[in-house]
């Protein structure tokens, strides 16, 4: 896919990586949105 | 074997798609890739309990299946399902607190990897026992053909389900009633540790369908933009009202079954060898 989008000139390497980048910041947040959460109650 | 998937994977549907669909689906497939490799992680460090079963590898499906889908089309699959809660926009907050148990959760921490639900994204879950969301799936549809609010409910389930009792009683009365649900076989190839060769008598899963008149076909499920136009034409008969349709995913995951699953039973060789195939057509 990644090899597709470059082929193809839709974005560059630097894009793809921005892109990757976010979506690791997004799901960091997830884990740390988890973590501050307390566990729940049974 | 994967050799079907990755003979198939050669022949690419990527022109039909534009470029902002295709960096569309790049970001989803890649956002599931991430998320599942951290709850891997995560539960590595004993932050997780229970079962976690990744969907590394299949992204292709949901990702290509929920561009063909309309607002208020229903999903619901098994247990294999963070990338389907993710597809369908469900928040990555919301479904790592449920993993890790925490009040944040979809369920309130209470559900667990097996059990979140988005009334808002028509997500019915997240099913545990195999099989058992097919006869709920097809029950959504009848509801759908019921109110004849033109809704359609994609039913997802393994290659070890589809050898479950009530998937054929629900194939029989989803044709019968021409109910709007299209069944999607992810075939990944393995029901937990026993390859689709050792367990079916009959290997091609699309044609499971045929002693209930129901039709399907098989898809690259490794290649997006060959699920979504697969996807188009199965969901616009449904809504035409022309009834069920059968879509065999050939598709593979790269981790174990579940946490648990060293993944003995296939080599490192075929993994990569998926891997490095699959690499033109996913990550």
């Amino acid at each position: 896919m990644k090899k597709l989008i470059l082929d193809a000139g839709h974005a560059s390497e630097e894009e793809l990586k921005q892109i990757d980048r976010e979506i690791r910041t997004v799901v960091t947040e997830s884990a740390e949105f988890a973590q501050r959460k307390p566990r729940a109650r049974s | 074997m994967a050799n079907a998937a990755t003979k198939r994977a050669n022949g690419s549907h990527a022109a039909e798609a534009s470029k902002d669909e295709l960096l569309q689906y790049y970001q989803d497939m890649l956002l599931i890739r991430r998320f599942e490799e951290r709850a891997g992680q995560l539960y590595g460090m004993g932050l997780i309990g229970g079962f976690c079963h990744l969907y590394i590898g299949q992204e292709a499906v949901v990702v290509g299946m929920q561009a063909a889908l309309k607002d208020g089309d229903q999903v619901i699959t098994a247990y294999r399902d963070h990338g389907h809660m993710l597809a369908a926009g469900m928040t990555a907050n919301g479904v790592m607190a449920e993993l890790t148990g925490r009040s944040g959760g979809y369920s309130k921490g209470k559900g667990g990897s097996m059990h979140m639900f988005s009334i808002e994204k028509a997500f019915y879950g997240g099913h545990g026992i195999v099989g058992a969301q097919v006869s709920l799936g097809t029950g959504i549809a009848f509801a759908n053909k019921y109110r004849g609010d033109g809704k359609v409910c994609l039913t997802y389930f393994g290659d070890g389900a589809a050898n479950q009792g009530q998937v054929y009683e629900s194939f029989n009365m989803a044709s019968l009633w021409k109910l709007p649900v299209i069944f999607i076989i992810e075939n990944n190839q393995y029901a937990m540790g026993t390859s689709v060769q050792r367990s079916s008598a009959e290997t091609h899963l699309h044609k499971r369908g045929a002693a209930f008149a129901i039709e399907g076909e098989e898809v690259d499920g490794m290649d997006v933009v060959a699920v979504r136009e697969a996807g188009k034409r199965a969901v616009e008969r449904a809504r035409a009202g022309e009834g069920p349709y059968l879509l065999e995913m050939k598709t593979y995951r790269y981790r174990g079954h579940s946490m648990s699953d060293p993944a003995k039973y296939r080599t490192k060789e075929e993994v990569d060898a998926v891997k490095a195939k699959q690499d033109r057509s996913s990550m």
